[in-house]
């Protein structure tokens, strides 16, 4: 475990020789200070502020220099600038979460789970957490500081949002194809009235080795049809490379069309009906098992949300259907399932109304 | 690349560019490869840009040419972001990502991570249900519950990561922060900056665009430092 320490609020968490291509050698820390936003911009200037602010967390603590610090001595060295501090400050915040798939979502999501094990509860809103990335005994030149500061904090606050709205897409799809399609929805609530019994509402485990097998193949045709990121994440060759016989100049970018080769008549049987029950019996899972249903990538830059969307999808959608009738507007047949592409995201245009009538 | 798309004379490139330039959607590009095959290149200003389309081909870029074709692209928003630099250090597929990826992964995108936050989950989830259950409407002339799903998945999200939620979508600190996050979603994936992006030529007619992505920046820093820094003194 690369866990270094875990200081009542502080949490510390280190890579060892991190080793950046052509640059140099650093070491990475990331503290989390629950209470740094507590200072005002002027004080947060100052060097030492976090060292006052350790003390409360015992003598261990105040004898280590806190990331915040490092920071600090960065700026007043002016190897980064104020703006590159508050850059980070104001990143960290949840507000600062956008999205952008350009690169890799697996950084983010990890330190929010990082985060996660920090203590915040007491903290009025919990938002003033701040990951503080630290570059120490780095023998990275100055320049590159600040840089791979901003770096880091983008990649953060890209790769939050990425995983809410996401997976927020694909349960609005499973709502509205669940009105849409009312003999699918009986299926399903009979099938969790029948493997948990009427009442039990479903929960995670329920959600393993395929015991609601027509609610898994639901989940699947959701992302099969309404590929939430269509094109995966761009991918690109730093150097020149083949494919299939064809040259690639260094530095193209590669997208691969999930949704076509998901979506494509040559690999599926009429593949722009929802029908839940191609994916009965066929051993496709979403994690990359067969190259014709990518929704989350596969192999080294796969997105690792994987283990949370896919429980999170079934628990969700799963409560909904066995808590309510959900049907279509009074005057209305089908919802409208237009749906509303973004350069790396595919949506429903129209946030569908939609009437759920509680179940006895 | 013969079956491909021939961006190789300034007229085509600039013709492809007129018609996908600004709109590279899955359908677009699905159209393209029926045209032009499971493997075509558009060159897009001074870009390359190939679009693979079978699952063979997608197994060689993802999988077996995992390395080769593993590093991440960059645009001009990127570049507004990061200082207009020397990302390689985040982009590249290398051994720093690599380990970083280990790292990170086995012990935080594990069963453990799942057990632990699994009832926040589904408390959540209840509490969608709870809430439809109050409204009168939501029986009669129908609600649009991705709002209240919406509130659900932020709060999923911030008890996995600061172990607090937002009580409800009245929420003032909620709201704002939900209608900053998407103007800055719009701004970061929308095509309007794609054409800056090719042609580095054009991207002076991006300033009005770019400076918009500023605004929604400095508004979230003012949102930030009113509840989290004024309010808290």
């Amino acid at each position: 475990m690369p866990v270094s320490n875990n200081l009542g609020g502080q949490f510390v968490y280190s890579f060892e020789s991190l080793n950046f291509k052509q640059i140099g050698t650093c070491r990475l820390e990331f503290h989390i200070l629950p209470e740094i936003l507590l200072y005002s911009k002027p004080s947060l200037f100052e060097t030492g502020t976090c060292r006052k602010m350790l003390s409360v967390l015992g003598p261990k603590a105040q004898s280590e220099k806190c990331g915040m610090d490092h920071i600090l001595d960065a700026q007043s060295k002016g190897e980064i600038s104020e703006d590159n501090v508050l850059y980070i400050v104001e990143n960290i915040n949840v507000a600062g979460m956008y999205i952008s798939l350009s690169l890799s979502l697996s950084l983010s999501l990890s330190l929010t789970v990082i985060a996660s094990q920090c203590p915040l509860s007491k903290a009025p809103h919990g938002l003033c957490a701040v990951v503080v990335v630290c570059i120490q005994e780095s023998d990275v030149p100055p320049p590159v500081h600040s840089h791979l500061l901003d770096i880091f904090m983008w990649t953060f606050s890209c790769s939050a949002t990425a995983a809410i709205e996401t997976t927020l897409w694909s349960i609005e799809w499973g709502v509205a194809e669940l009105v849409n399609n009312p003999e699918i929805q009986k299926k399903i609530r009979a099938e969790l009235d029948n493997a948990l019994g009427k009442g039990n509402l479903i929960s995670e485990p329920d959600t393993c080795n395929n015991k609601l097998p027509y609610l898994t193949a639901f989940v699947k045709e959701i992302m099969r049809l309404h590929m939430a990121i269509p094109l995966l994440v761009p991918h690109m060759n730093l150097h020149d490379a083949k494919l299939a016989g064809y040259d690639i100049p260094a530095e193209s970018k590669i997208l691969v069309n999930a949704w076509w080769i998901a979506n494509n008549p040559k690999y599926w049987d009429q593949p722009e009906k929802f029908m839940p029950e191609r994916f009965l019996n066929a051993n496709i899972e979403a994690n990359g098992n067969d190259f014709r249903f990518l929704p989350f990538g596969a192999g080294r830059r796969s997105c690792p949300g994987i283990i949370i969307a896919i429980p999170l999808l079934s628990i969700v959608l799963g409560r909904l259907v066995q808590s309510f009738e959900l049907l279509p507007p009074p005057g209305v047949k089908q919802v409208d399932v237009t749906e509303k592409g973004g350069q790396f995201s595919l949506h429903i245009a129209t946030h569908s109304t939609v009437v759920v009538r509680p179940i006895a | 690349m013969e079956e491909g798309v021939d961006g190789g004379t300034n007229f085509n490139s600039w013709l492809l560019f007129l018609q996908v330039g600004d709109d590279l959607n899955h359908r677009n590009l699905s159209e393209l490869a029926q045209k032009h095959g499971d493997v075509f290149m558009l060159r897009m200003g001074q870009r390359n840009l190939v679009v693979v389309s079978s699952p063979d081909l997608a197994k060689e870029v993802l999988h077996t040419q995992g390395v080769e074709f593993g590093s991440r692209t960059r645009n001009v928003v990127f570049d507004i972001f990061t200082g207009d630099g020397q990302d390689m250090v985040f982009t590249v597929y290398g051994e720093h990502w690599r380990r970083m990826r280990r790292i990170m992964t086995v012990p935080f995108f594990t069963n453990k991570v799942v057990q632990s936050s699994r009832f926040a989950w589904e408390d959540e989830a209840n509490h969608v249900i709870k809430d439809l259950k109050a409204m009168p409407e939501a029986l009669t002339t129908g609600v649009v519950i991705r709002t209240r799903l919406q509130l659900m998945m932020y709060n999923i999200m911030y008890r996995l990561m600061f172990d607090s939620r937002f009580e409800s979508e009245n929420d003032p600190l909620y709201v704002k922060l939900k209608a900053l996050n998407g103007e800055r979603s719009r701004l970061a994936q929308s095509f309007e900056y794609n054409y800056g992006d090719f042609i580095p030529i054009l991207r002076p007619f991006l300033n009005g665009y770019l400076k918009v992505c500023k605004e929604v920046k400095d508004r979230r820093l003012a949102l930030f430092k009113e509840f989290f820094l004024d309010e808290r003194k």
